[in-house]
């Protein structure tokens, strides 16, 4: 008990030392400081290009899935050479429900 | 000497002069500025962009719509050489092109291919300009590049022993298709191989000859389709 009352003590004591102190920190110290804070924007700019790719990936994924579940409505699509004239062709046109359309042969 | 300074420097704990101090912040702050910049940049790059993968899906319906076309298109030139039965000699003959394909097929490529193999003078290579669209306007306008050429590598062909060993040569067709513009834009390939097949049917047979048929029939195998702007250099297969 006697010896944990000392610890602290000095422990206080050298923290209150170090708060009043206006020495600055060795070159040593601050290089790792340095390096540390360093690699933690490398790591925080990684972390924002991943989470971007992995939404990327979520959303295309999130397309796929919602277009398999569509039902498709007939719809005419032109091929044209130059103007006026053209083949037309049916074809089954879908609609994602965020809004993206595509479409497949009948 | 050298060893005691530097070890000295090392455990020294003076600061440094506000000059130094106010430098050194700058260069932190710069490095710091170019590197956010940079990540967010690339963030960017990626971020989902709802025109590019419209055009994307647009591209892709156009291109795969081109293909099935193409795919189920059979051409058939059909040759009839009339044949007079008192002396067994020709007596002139008819050329016909058919297409079993209503649409794409039967309207464009029926008229191609013919000019191709009966104009002498139209070449190895043809290329034509088509747009793909939807009557609504819904989707954005595809343009498809595509073009035709003679596959002389003597492969594919058939020989017309009824004609004076008439060859005709299949023909490859390549498309090149693109959506939209700019940093959005969507560019797809695609590659249909051809083939051409012959027969010959005789109507009767030795004095009682009256006619012999011959048909050739030019058909396409589809490759798969690149995504990209240049297939042959680079591109993701899709």
């Amino acid at each position: 008990m006697r010896k944990k009352t000392i610890v602290s003590r000095i422990m206080s004591n050298s923290a209150a030392t170090k708060l009043r102190s206006n020495s600055g920190e060795s070159i040593v110290e601050t290089l790792v400081t340095m390096i540390i804070l360093s690699l933690a924007v490398v790591m925080l700019s990684g972390a924002v290009v991943t989470s971007a790719r992995v939404n990327q990936r979520a959303e295309n994924a999130d397309t796929a899935f919602i277009s398999s579940q569509n039902q498709p409505v007939s719809h005419m699509i032109s091929i044209l050479k130059g103007t006026g004239e053209g083949a037309n062709l049916n074809v089954n046109l879908y609609q994602t429900e965020n809004g993206y359309i595509y479409y497949e042969s009948q | 000497m050298a060893g005691r300074k530097i070890r000295k420097k090392l455990n020294s704990t003076h600061g440094t002069s506000i000059f130094f101090g106010i430098l050194f912040f700058m260069i932190a702050s710069i490095l710091s500025i170019v590197m956010l910049n940079g990540a967010v940049t690339a963030a960017k790059r990626v971020q989902s962009d709802k025109q590019a993968e419209q055009n994307y899906l647009t591209c892709s319906s156009a291109a795969k719509l081109l293909r099935n076309e193409i795919e189920k298109t059979a051409i058939i030139r059909k040759r009839t050489q009339t044949w007079r039965e008192y002396d067994q000699t020709p007596n002139g003959d008819t050329i016909e092109w058919n297409s079993d394909s209503q649409t794409f097929g039967g309207i464009y490529l029926k008229d191609w291919i013919q000019n191709m193999t009966e104009d002498v003078t139209a070449g190895d290579t043809m290329t034509q300009t088509l747009q793909v669209c939807d009557s609504d306007g819904q989707l954005q306008n595809v343009t498809a590049d595509l073009k035709i050429t003679k596959d002389s590598s003597g492969e594919n062909k058939f020989v017309d022993s009824e004609d004076r060993n008439r060859t005709y040569y299949s023909y490859d067709i390549s498309i090149n298709l693109s959506a939209g513009e700019g940093v959005d834009s969507c560019k797809m390939n695609v590659k249909l191989n051809g083939t051409v097949e012959g027969n010959t049917k005789r109507n009767g047979s030795g004095t009682s000859l009256t006619a012999v048929v011959t048909e050739v029939k030019y058909t396409w195998k589809a490759e798969r389709i690149i995504f990209g702007a240049d297939p042959d250099i680079k591109g993701v297969v899709q």
